[in-house]
């Protein structure tokens, strides 16, 4: 150790260079991960999921066919939601009127129309949701 | 004279102002990024065009119905009149041409009116202006039975959607 010690001659002045370095280094990478940290939660955040499934959901009712069961993989919005404390799967979705509306935080939610005049079902089974649509039985009684 | 220690200070404070602006840019445009609307409109509009389509026609054929005076194109491609109608957020024409292609044999619209100018100007690549909204057209040689005739006709379709979708 001794033997050491000479080879590495004690240098004050280099040291606190490097400290100073080191607490530089250390301090820029805490900003980055904390931007990382930032952009992540805003990437997964509620309001990018609710849009998400909204327009996911819209979607893939008005090209479904009469008849259709559509079975669509809820686990991401499920945790979102969970994250912001909600806990009920029936408030997360809800589709009347011709428009579907998910809810993954305490704020607003968000909705988008669709055209097609079914009937449409749904309900969670664990983390899917299953979407039935049927035609329109009203209007098939009507036009007999 | 150079004062060493206030130039570090300098540094320090100039760094600190650095990382701050970097900071709130990167913030100010993910927040932006990821408020932005998923734009789902040409998908909308193309869906709208599909099913348009595999009403109107069948295997080549267009749907004898097509021609009567009754025929309620909301009814029979299963669409939601009120929906198209009144949201202001969609339009559909429909128009059959003859063989020649300059006389109309029957023309159907519906939705919003001005999308009709709108998607003319959108597809003759005059404008690319973000609340235009996104529209498809389609154009296929169809087969249609009159008194018993069979004639060649040309089936256009010209759909748009500018549904944005909303918060609440």
């Amino acid at each position: 150790m001794a033997k050491l010690k000479k080879f590495l001659p004690k240098n004050k002045r280099a040291d606190k260079i490097m400290e100073s370095t080191i607490i530089f280094i250390v301090l820029n990478l805490i900003f980055a991960l904390l931007l990382l940290f930032f952009v992540y939660k805003t990437s997964t955040g509620a309001v990018v999921y609710e849009q998400f499934y909204a327009k996911q959901i819209a979607l893939m009712i008005d090209n479904a066919k009469p008849n259709t069961q559509i079975s669509l993989d809820f686990k991401k919005g499920i945790e979102v939601a969970e994250e912001n404390k909600i806990t009920s799967k029936e408030g997360m979705v809800r589709i009347m009127d011709n428009k579907v509306f998910v809810k993954l935080s305490g704020k607003d939610g968000y909705s988008m129309d669709y055209f097609s005049n079914y009937n449409v079902s749904y309900f969670f089974m664990d983390e899917n949701l299953i979407i039935l649509i049927k035609n329109n039985e009203e209007e098939i009684q009507n036009d007999k | 004279m150079i004062n060493k220690k206030a130039m570090e200070k300098l540094f320090s404070v100039w760094w600190f102002f650095i990382l701050g602006v970097f900071g709130l840019s990167i913030a100010v445009g993910t927040i932006i990024f990821y408020s932005a609307d998923a734009d789902a409109r040409e998908l909308e509009a193309n869906i709208l065009a599909d099913t348009l389509f595999n009403c109107a026609v069948s295997q080549g054929y267009l749907n004898e119905e097509f021609f009567n005076e009754d025929f309620d194109i909301f009814k029979k491609c299963g669409l939601k009149q009120e929906k198209i109608i009144d949201s202001g957020n969609f339009y559909f024409n429909i128009t059959i041409l003859d063989e020649t292609n300059h006389n109309v044999l029957k023309e159907m619209h519906n939705g919003t009116a001005s999308f009709d100018a709108d998607c003319r100007i959108v597809l003759a690549g005059q404008v690319k202006g973000k609340n235009y909204p996104k529209c498809i057209e389609r154009k296929e040689e169809i087969i249609f039975s009159k008194n018993g005739e069979r004639k060649n006709a040309l089936l256009y379709i010209l759909t748009a959607s500018n549904q944005k979708g909303k918060k609440g």
